[in-house]
């Protein structure tokens, strides 16, 4: 008898341990389904990022992706190509998407798109608030003043400066020198007009400015490279 | 008739005992962990971090430089790894010197002497050869310099971001919670050892179930702490932290993950508790068994 009495209570040792499981389990989401609810939107903005892990490219900085490109042609291949209408394309954080020239100084410099202290290291940041070159509004672009900006101070009212870009070229003239501190943002800011505004630190021995120096430059060309059949056409 | 109302009984105590092994758990974790100044230092060993903080400093230096045109050899020849490094341990020291309210306000400072002395001969040096004019204009540079440099150093160092922790009010409730600490462990080990003493007077009279009890709540607890953990870090669930700069991104998920994993090794041993509890029952019944 003792013996069949311990085999009926095998079964219900199981399912005592299967049932405490389940029981604390759904208590346990009882409990927490309140504070959950509470922190879930901090959660999930704490710990949303998908982006790359850091990489070579990226100086060790996560999700930023830094691409170079010397493919753009520094100089026009032939008027037939070109047109005043045409499609610009949007880069991406990190592009290189430009170069930016200035004859008359000896200036020619890659642009990327956006600014961090890692793209400055290696050209100048177009900021991504500004409008992609070839389309209406203000491009901004800065620089270094102890890099490639140092000789930006001696451009002069009247002077061309040329965009060069994958999908076009685009020439300015500079028409205003200015100067004013960084907290002042009337010169960064999207305008109506098509302007290049190019800025910089002001050079200063021993130490850092508060004030910059730039050049607005006023559109003076728009010429966009034509697809092979549409050029042909 | 009796055998149904003590069976819920037992239910009852034992799922009481696994919220109240969770309860201990967790708070020991909080104890021995979470709020521990050695958790922090091996976080700062394993992820590297003074590595880390050196080279956001020599990148800080170096595009300073660009708009300063004071060179980085200026600022690293004398700030090294040993400095970053006893700057790291300092912050976290001080952190708990508040936090178990040795301190009544944090206070976390470094000695820049040998940087300050750097940057003045650069200065100097630089004034002499360009025959640069030392008057008030020279000395706010001056001042301003070192200013902006122990700033930036300060906040570098301060991987965990105590400071802000701190100006935000945050470390002020933790010292609370850690002022509690104590108290809260020591009620979670006093009810788990009530309730389990429950269990056995229950039990009294068919002792051979007391393992069973006790194992089933032990493995319960391990159970229901170990899922999660599990899952976090299967998914790799911290990895998506928003602040991407590879310093505070290494503290806070280096910080995250030891304590998953340190809670997760806690729950595998409550778990082979409850099996050595239930192996222990199953010999129990086959040695009566075998006696009978």
């Amino acid at each position: 008898m003792a013996k069949s009495k311990q085999k009926n209570h095998a079964p219900v040792f199981i399912l005592t341990a299967v049932f405490m499981l389940v029981l604390s389990a759904a208590v346990s989401a009882g409990v927490l389904m309140i504070p959950y609810e509470r922190f879930r939107t901090y959660l999930h903005i704490a710990f949303m990022n998908q982006m790359p892990a850091p990489s070579e490219q990226s100086n060790g900085v996560t999700g930023l992706v830094i691409t170079e490109n010397d493919q753009i042609p520094t100089e026009q291949t032939g008027q037939g190509t070109l047109s005043e209408e045409g499609n610009i394309i949007r880069p991406s954080f990190g592009d290189q998407y430009a170069v930016l020239s200035c004859e008359k100084i000896g200036l020619s410099v890659p642009v990327y798109w956006g600014s961090s202290p890692e793209l400055l290291e290696r050209g100048a940041c177009q900021t991504t608030s500004s409008v992609v070159i070839g389309e209406t509004g203000n491009v901004v672009i800065d620089a270094h003043v102890n890099t490639f900006f140092s000789d930006l101070n001696q451009i002069q009212v009247g002077d061309e400066v040329v965009l060069y870009t994958e999908y076009g070229i685009f020439t300015y003239q500079a028409k205003e020198l200015v100067t004013f501190e960084n907290t002042e943002k009337k010169y960064v800011l999207p305008s109506v007009e098509d302007k290049l505004t190019l800025y910089t630190c002001q050079a200063q021995v021993l130490g850092t400015s508060t004030t910059r120096v730039g050049v607005i430059c006023d559109m003076v060309s728009r010429k966009f490279y034509q697809a092979g059949e549409e050029a042909q056409r | 008739m009796k055998r149904i109302p003590h069976y819920f009984l037992n239910v009852l105590f034992t799922l009481f005992l696994v919220f109240s092994l969770i309860c201990t758990e967790m708070t020991l974790l909080m104890q021995r962990s979470a709020l521990n100044v050695n958790m922090f230092h091996v976080v700062v060993q394993q992820e590297g971090l003074t590595d880390k903080a050196y080279d956001k400093l020599e990148t800080y230096f170096k595009t300073r430089a660009n708009s300063t045109g004071i060179p980085e050899a200026v600022f690293l020849r004398v700030v090294d790894k040993e400095m970053i490094y006893n700057g790291i341990m300092e912050s976290v020291t001080q952190s708990f010197e508040y936090l178990n309210g040795n301190t009544s306000e944090y206070q976390f400072t470094m000695d820049f002497t040998e940087m300050e002395q750097s940057v003045t001969e650069f200065f100097e040096e630089y004034a002499d050869v360009n025959g640069y004019q030392k008057d008030d204009i020279y000395q706010e540079k001056l001042t301003a310099v070192i200013e902006e440099s122990e700033k930036e150093i300060l906040f570098v160092v301060d991987n965990f971001k105590f400071t802000m922790l701190y100006e935000k009010g945050w470390l002020a409730k933790l010292r609370q919670v850690v002022g509690y600490l104590n108290v809260a462990v020591t009620v979670c080990l006093a009810v788990t050892i009530v309730l389990a003493v429950i269990i056995v007077f229950l039990n009294k009279k068919k002792m051979i179930n007391i393992p069973y009890w006790l194992g089933l709540s032990a493995f319960t607890a391990g159970v229901l702490v170990s899922v999660p953990c599990f899952w976090v870090t299967h998914t790799n669930y911290f990895s998506g932290f928003v602040v991407t700069d590879p310093q505070i991104f290494s503290a806070v998920v280096g910080y995250l993950n030891l304590l998953v994993n340190r809670a997760f090794v806690m729950a595998v041993v409550t778990i082979c508790i409850g099996i050595v509890g239930f192996g222990g029952f199953g010999a129990l019944c086959l040695f009566q068994r075998t006696e009978e």
